[in-house]
């Protein structure tokens, strides 16, 4: 029994050995801004690979939706002075609230028409966003505070990795409960047969707004994560492009798998990091990196460990 | 069990089914026959809620009293609880009433194993909390081993334990079919609707599907069956309804509806009757 549980567990110790080792590779602060921002990148794609990966509806508003729940957090944190914790709540509860309601009408779409109408929501963000100056900023953006949690401030690069290495683990082992739970196994038919499940008596509308809820509420969290730990926000955040990096990362990672998200935020945020030596062809490389990766591994970087796996397997 | 009046359905200006009423008794097989594009799909389609009824009404008996005779007097009875209109119901919400259907075209979820198949049917049973779920609480994980035992049952019965944890991707179309039978058994319901549980099935497995259909019924289920294959149809039905057009065209025994001479002309065909 106790051997069952550790082979369950297993990922989660060595993606935590990873973490607890990267701190000591980084050598100046612009490594851990990058490691940070694929954690957070990481933890939005994990929870947005729920709703595309597992439970097969598309979204491509979500860069649209993290933006606002974050900026919902950082203006009550820094033009109301609420504390930051209360802020991110009050922020969660809300887009909670906005997610399922637009989720409503929304998710009764399928294919194409769901990616416009997501898209298309994700544009009305990021319109507002620029256009209400008065409280967001406007195009220029604003500053964010400090973050603290009961007082305690996180201020330095290792305190916000760790803060948000412990959430991506966190994040990681309640998903897959989840997703091997009878919540899970409704989601995971919802993406082969809507009719099949509801001919099971689960309501199809209710389990897909679920999802689309859950994979918003992790964007914002995230997302406000990151808003605090760069001091500054931009409604480029929102932007379509924001958007579709996140559902590219999902896919070039390996959709319908925890670490295929992980993978795919982590490959694609360092990516451009390295292609800079390139400079005027950078957006090029990156893109013909990416249509190589999708016509020789079309089910995601995943599938190359998957192959490695199996070779060891057949081996042993 | 199973009232059906007057019902009606209209595509356009198409009676895809027109004024059709029939009752199915509890425990029996009723089997619905009728050459293609007759509307019983179409007529399966809106008992289980999927499409909307143009107009008549399905009522559902309720308990103890399903093998009562229906009375005329629906208002009388739903007063006093006997039965419940089911009209438009959604399908989701009809399988909680203990009515449950298996599809003509196959609805497998294709990525889970034969046994999270199996186990949506019994998902209904379960709690779906997803707080429980992301902590995999002490009730979950033990309804999850309770009901997983369950399954493995029934797929014994049907003698597919040893591909419990095959992807439904990789089994042939028999073996789906077969699974989606069990499936919808899982729900435990009280009425089944099977819609061409043997096309495109071999003779050795349409006879074990049969076989199915039959035990189900000795149990106490109510069972509709849309079927082509007559043999099977006269072999296991209780009662045959003959629709054409969308109209009711016979009602009986299978004995009465293998001799009645409209249905040979319009359905049979005069070979049928000299075999």
């Amino acid at each position: 029994m106790k051997n069952i549980k550790l082979k369950n567990i297993k990922d989660l110790i060595i993606l935590s050995a990873i973490l607890v080792i990267i701190p000591f590779l980084l050598k100046n602060g612009f490594y851990y801004e990058i490691v940070i921002l694929c954690i957070l990148n990481a933890i939005i794609c994990i929870g947005l690979n729920l709703l595309i990966g597992y439970a097969g509806q598309i979204s491509l508003g979500h860069g649209g939706l993290a933006a606002l729940g974050a900026y919902i957090t950082v203006i009550l944190t820094t033009n109301y002075a609420f504390p930051a914790l209360l802020s991110l709540f009050i922020s969660v509860v809300f887009m909670a609230i906005f997610a399922y309601v637009i989720s409503k009408p929304i998710l009764k779409l399928q294919g194409h028409y769901l990616a416009m109408a997501t898209l298309g929501v994700g544009i009305i963000i990021y319109i507002t966003l620029n256009a209400q100056a008065n409280i967001t900023g406007g195009p220029d953006g604003m500053g964010v505070g400090l973050f603290s949690v009961f007082g305690y401030a996180i201020d330095t690069n290792l305190k916000w990795y760790i803060f948000s290495a412990v959430f991506l683990i966190l994040l990681i082992a309640i998903f897959k409960n989840i997703i091997n739970s009878p919540f899970g196994r409704i989601m995971r038919g919802i993406r082969d047969s809507s009719q099949a499940v509801s001919s099971v008596g689960a309501d199809v509308a209710k389990y897909k707004s679920y999802v689309f809820v859950i994979s918003v509420i992790v964007a914002v969290v995230a997302s406000s994560m990151y808003a605090f730990f760069s001091g500054f926000i931009s409604p480029g955040e929102a932007s379509f492009n924001r958007s579709i990096e996140l559902v590219v990362m999902v896919v070039f990672g390996g959709i319908g798998r925890i670490y295929g998200a992980l993978i795919g935020a982590v490959f694609l945020t360092v990516l451009p990091q390295m292609l800079t030596s390139f400079e005027d062809y950078e957006t090029l490389v990156y893109g013909a990196i990416i249509i190589f990766v999708m016509i020789f591994m079309p089910k995601g970087i995943i599938s190359l460990f998957d192959r490695f796996n199996k070779a060891i397997h057949a081996n042993s | 069990m199973l009232i059906v009046r007057e019902l009606s359905k209209k595509f356009g200006g198409i009676n895809a089914v027109d004024d059709l009423s029939f009752n199915v008794k509890k425990g029996t097989i009723h089997s619905i026959i009728g050459p293609n594009g007759a509307g019983k799909t179409t007529l399966v389609n809106m008992i289980t809620g999927i499409y909307k009824v143009t107009r008549g009404e399905i009522y559902l008996q309720k308990g103890d009293l399903a093998n009562l005779p229906p009375s005329n007097d629906d208002i009388k009875d739903m007063i006093h609880g006997v039965r419940e209109n089911i009209t438009n119901m959604p399908m989701h919400k009809l399988v909680h009433k203990g009515v449950c259907r298996t599809f003509q075209h196959l609805e497998i979820c294709e990525n889970l194993t034969v046994l999270e198949n199996i186990m949506l049917g019994f998902n209904r049973f379960m709690s779906k909390n997803i707080f429980l779920s992301s902590i995999k609480s002490k009730k979950i994980t033990e309804n999850e081993q309770k009901y997983e035992y369950e399954a493995i049952k029934y797929l014994k019965i049907f003698n597919l334990e040893k591909i419990i944890y095959h992807k439904a991707s990789s089994l042939s179309y028999g073996i789906l079919k077969k699974i989606e039978i069990i499936r919808a058994l899982s729900t435990k319901p009280r009425l089944i609707l099977f819609d061409e549980p043997v096309a495109g099935l071999n003779p050795k497995e349409t006879a074990e599907v049969s076989q199915i259909i039959k035990e189900v019924a000795k149990d106490g289920l109510s069972v509709i069956l849309v079927e082509h294959d007559m043999k099977m149809v006269m072999q296991v039905s209780d009662e045959v309804t003959v629709v054409n057009f969308g109209r009711k065209l016979a009602n009986g025994t299978p004995l009465e509806i293998a001799n009645n001479e409209d249905v040979i002309k319009a359905y049979l065909g005069t070979k049928y009757v000299k075999n």
